[in-house]
């Protein structure tokens, strides 16, 4: 497996229980054209 | 969202907190995706919408593509995901925002083992008619889905009356509503109902533990070994 990753640390814990640090990575399989990866923007909001 | 008047839509957390449930993927140069009504793989024409380098175009159309047929559109991106034991990926258009002419098909897939990466997909609904995807524009919306939960819920159908302190709730709430429409009617200063965005439960002095009112959903960190 290559060491050329992409991490994202997430929490998934169950209620009442203590959450936990979780992986989500995306593994590069080919080079990248330019797709962004990112969090889903939070709209503006106007007052 | 932002057509509205007022833009209204800003002011319903339901659906700004939808808008921020997961990453998205933003494609990185715009085209227009044309399907003559046929069936197969050629029916689909894919036109990128600035000159571009050959090898440029060629890598590009190794991402974007007609691999279906039927006017479905494919997206082929260059990673695998992975996610925790029992956690899957919805696979999906970006909430609330509209392409004209094109739909996103959604999948839930098992990334807590699938060896194999996953396509995202466009279905074109009008023949001879381009759809547009802008430069930048999200083409995928990513939301890791808890794989036993929808198998684990038991839904039920029950009158009102078995959850007394719920329904009184309720009726405060609806009373409440009511006096807001009631003011917008009749020309008064109308103000926005605020108690759900808010988080309160009863009175203005409880607020749900765990109430959002946003989402911080942590950025991609690269640990490329090139990224130093």
């Amino acid at each position: 497996m290559s060491d050329s990753r992409t991490d994202v640390e997430t929490h998934a814990g169950q209620a009442g229980a203590e959450s936990e640090s979780a992986s989500f990575v995306a593994y590069e399989l080919w080079e990248n054209p330019g797709f962004v990866l990112e969090p889903a923007l939070a709209p503006a909001m106007d007052g | 969202m932002d057509e509205f008047p007022h833009r209204v839509p800003y002011r319903c957390l339901p659906i700004n907190i939808a808008n921020q449930a997961g990453w998205f993927v933003r494609t990185p140069v715009g085209f227009s995706v044309t399907w003559n009504g046929k069936h197969d793989l050629a029916g689909l024409k894919i036109e990128f919408l600035e000159r571009l380098a050959p090898e440029r175009e060629q890598a590009l159309r190794r991402h974007i593509k007609s691999n279906f047929g039927g006017g479905i559109v494919t997206f082929a991106f260059p990673w695998l995901f992975r996610t925790p034991k029992g956690i899957g990926l919805w696979v999906r258009g970006p909430s609330n925002r509209v392409f004209y002419n094109a739909r996103p098909i959604e999948g839930l897939v098992e990334t807590d083992w699938a060896h194999a990466p996953f396509t995202m997909n466009w279905r074109i609904e009008k023949r001879n008619t381009a759809a547009y995807f802008r430069a930048n524009d999200p083409v995928c919306m990513l939301t890791p889905f808890p794989l036993d939960l929808l198998d684990s819920l038991a839904p039920q159908i029950k009158p009102i009356a078995e959850a007394p302190e719920l329904h009184e709730q309720y009726q405060a709430a609806a009373r409440e509503r009511n006096e807001t429409v009631r003011r917008a009617v009749e020309g008064m200063k109308q103000g926005f109902e605020l108690n759900y965005m808010r988080g309160n439960t009863r009175d203005e002095s409880a607020t749900w533990d765990g109430h959002r009112t946003k989402l911080k959903l942590r950025g991609f960190d690269s640990h490329r070994p090139d990224a130093n």
